[in-house]
């Protein structure tokens, strides 16, 4: 990282692939060679993108740090910059600051199972670990993936799912909340499709983002199917401008969602005031 | 000791050494920070005025860098500032302590501020000790003012009509007496005075243990709601606090193309502060950015640095459009949950 934290290095946009109606990710690298591979993080960690002239703001890196050479992040269309970044195409420079934050503690996780439970866009974060999972697979024990969506037509990362379904000893079970016509797997919430799937706490890790509804009953579910606190993990979305602790936005009382997190344990959630 | 009708002739000689800033009434105009030209007389009277020094570290505006957005010819430029000595003159206790408060965030070990660094790294600070209080000061409410003014370079005490006493706490002090050889050995009347201004100002106000005050500050604090009945949000608080530095980044496309980063101070008392891009905002309304506001300076502060947020200045009483009182604030806390 460079000494001005404020600065960002430029990179290119290498590949542009639209997911949804509403969401594209984006596969950047850094124009400085030397960047390109030595640029590390960590999967859970965020970075603050600049397109030059419309201002910043921060996305989640979805790629796996076990893949060099580019990043890549994923934008849902929702304001200045989001909108002005769906508007650009390959070989147009934006900027890139970080990484920041924490990350999912993988490293204490070992051995165990792992249950990754994302809805829509919040799949970002869980794929950026479940990647980096699956290129270390033997570190893990069985994997299961529960991914949700509106419509099928919602999904993000539909052209890594045969990748994730057939990894040894991982499962994708996959739901919307309203099928069509060619639509055969299920359909229903992520909290009630958790409970149909009925896995058992012992020696697991689970990991869930998505909406803050989706969140609020995945983590209720969970409680109920008798996983311990210390066992169930999040990443929380807050406004932010520097992504360092200094401009003030992203607190939930004494912790920067920015320094500080953006990922907690279940555990560390419910000792935080409920401003979330 | 420091003739009063020596005081220009010291900042001469100060001011071959350093860019001297002191606040200064242009026209009649409330004292406000700037660098002293020569002839410029600082106000050094008893009373804390308007103005906080936090714009010399942290400008209410201030460049990060330009981008060049010439197609092949990308590239960004640095806009933080060169290191320049830098004495601040007559700093109130409470306004001294203001760069500790600010140091224990912009300085913080894993992303120090590179533009706030630059200015503080060479940075020698001066405090003028006050005499006496405003009605909203409650400094020594909140710390020690005392042990704030020891933990600058050199403190100016007034000793009567005619003279200052000058007391340096660092080597860097004591080399500021000697610039321009105008101080004279202190008479024993004149430390006698200091003492007795220093004792006073160490307790004029009611105290509170900060630390008490932060485990005492609950979520669920009917003052909040009381306070945001009242509140227009118009963020005069916060646009005074020497402690409040929330900023917002944002880009501007110049003259000829080039864009500037800029960031410009805001404030965690405006509606749209923390509203995300989606639209959700977690703290919609003025009970939830009241307890921000105070929460950070009297829980999360403290809780993360040790440190309590507020130093006391009384500001943000003393020009509140609606009465609010910080002081009662915490005394009404106290005494629901205190000790």
């Amino acid at each position: 990282m460079d000494s001005n934290p404020y600065q960002p290095h430029l990179a290119t946009l290498e590949d542009v692939i639209t997911e949804t109606s509403d969401t594209k990710t984006f596969r950047a690298a850094f124009r400085d060679t030397d960047l390109r591979e030595t640029f590390t993080y960590e999967p859970g960690q965020f970075q603050e993108v600049s397109v030059f002239g419309q201002g910043e703001a921060t996305f989640c890196l979805t790629s796996t740090p076990t893949r060099k050479g580019y990043i890549e992040f994923s934008v849902k269309k929702v304001g200045q910059v989001t909108e002005s970044l769906h508007g650009m195409s390959p070989g147009d420079v934006v900027g890139i600051r970080g990484p920041f934050g924490n990350w999912f503690p993988y490293s204490e996780w070992k051995g165990k199972k792992l249950l990754f439970i994302g809805g829509g866009i919040g799949m970002a974060p869980l794929r950026s670990l479940l990647n980096f999972c699956l290129d270390n697979r033997s570190d893990y024990g069985p994997v299961d993936i529960i991914y949700g969506a509106r419509s099928p037509q919602d999904f993000c990362y539909e052209n890594e799912f045969e990748a994730w379904g057939g990894a040894p000893d991982t499962r994708l079970h996959l739901t919307v909340d309203r099928g069509d016509d060619s639509w055969k797997g299920n359909v229903g919430f992520v909290p009630a499709y958790l409970n149909d799937l009925n896995p058992s706490p012992e020696g697991l890790i689970a990991i869930t983002c998505g909406p803050p509804i989706m969140i609020k009953f995945v983590l209720q579910n969970l409680d109920k199917l008798g996983f311990a606190p210390e066992q169930v993990y999040s990443t929380l979305e807050m406004k932010m401008k520097c992504g360092i602790g200094k401009c003030g936005r992203c607190n939930i009382g004494d912790k920067f969602v920015c320094i500080d997190g953006p990922v907690f344990s279940y555990a560390q959630l419910k000792e935080l005031p409920p401003e979330f | 000791m420091l003739a009063k009708s020596d005081l220009s002739r010291w900042l001469a000689a100060l001011a071959a050494e350093f860019r001297v800033v002191g606040a200064v009434s242009d026209g009649g105009a409330p004292p406000a920070w700037r660098k002293l030209e020569p002839g410029d007389t600082p106000v050094l009277d008893n009373l804390r005025w308007v103005m906080p020094p936090k714009e010399q570290v942290l400008p209410g505006y201030e460049p990060l860098f330009t981008y060049c957005a010439r197609k092949g010819e990308e590239e960004i430029t640095s806009a933080v500032p060169a290191e320049e000595p830098t004495l601040m003159f007559g700093l109130r206790p409470c306004d001294a302590r203001s760069f500790a408060v600010l140091d224990a965030t912009y300085l913080d070990g894993r992303f120090s501020d590179p533009y706030y660094a630059a200015r503080r790294a060479q940075m020698t600070t001066v405090a003028y000790v006050c005499e006496s209080k405003r009605w909203s000061c409650f400094c020594s409410s909140v710390g020690d003012p005392v042990e704030w003014v020891k933990a600058c370079d050199l403190a100016i005490t007034d000793a009567g009509e005619d003279a200052w006493i000058v007391t340096a706490f660092t080597g860097k002090g004591e080399k500021l007496l000697e610039a321009g050889g105008c101080m004279s050995a202190a008479t024993e009347a004149a430390c006698a005075s200091r003492d007795a201004i220093w004792e006073d100002l160490a307790r004029a106000n009611e105290h509170f243990d900060a630390q008490a005050v932060a485990r005492a500050v609950d979520w669920e604090e009917p003052v909040w709601a009381e306070i945001a009945g009242r509140c227009t949000g118009c963020g005069i608080c916060s646009y005074l606090c020497p402690t409040c530095t929330c900023f917002d980044i944002q880009d501007e496309e110049c003259p000829g193309g080039a864009i500037e980063r800029y960031r410009v101070r805001d404030s965690c008392q405006f509606c749209d502060f923390t509203k995300m891009g989606h639209g959700h905002n977690p703290r919609p309304g003025k009970k939830e950015r009241t307890r921000q506001r105070l929460s950070h300076k009297f829980k999360y502060l403290p809780e993360r640095s040790g440190m309590s947020g507020c130093v006391g200045c009384g500001r943000c009483i003393h020009l509140c459009p609606v009465n609010t009182d910080t002081r009662k604030i915490i005394a009404e806390v106290m005494g629901v949950h205190g000790q």
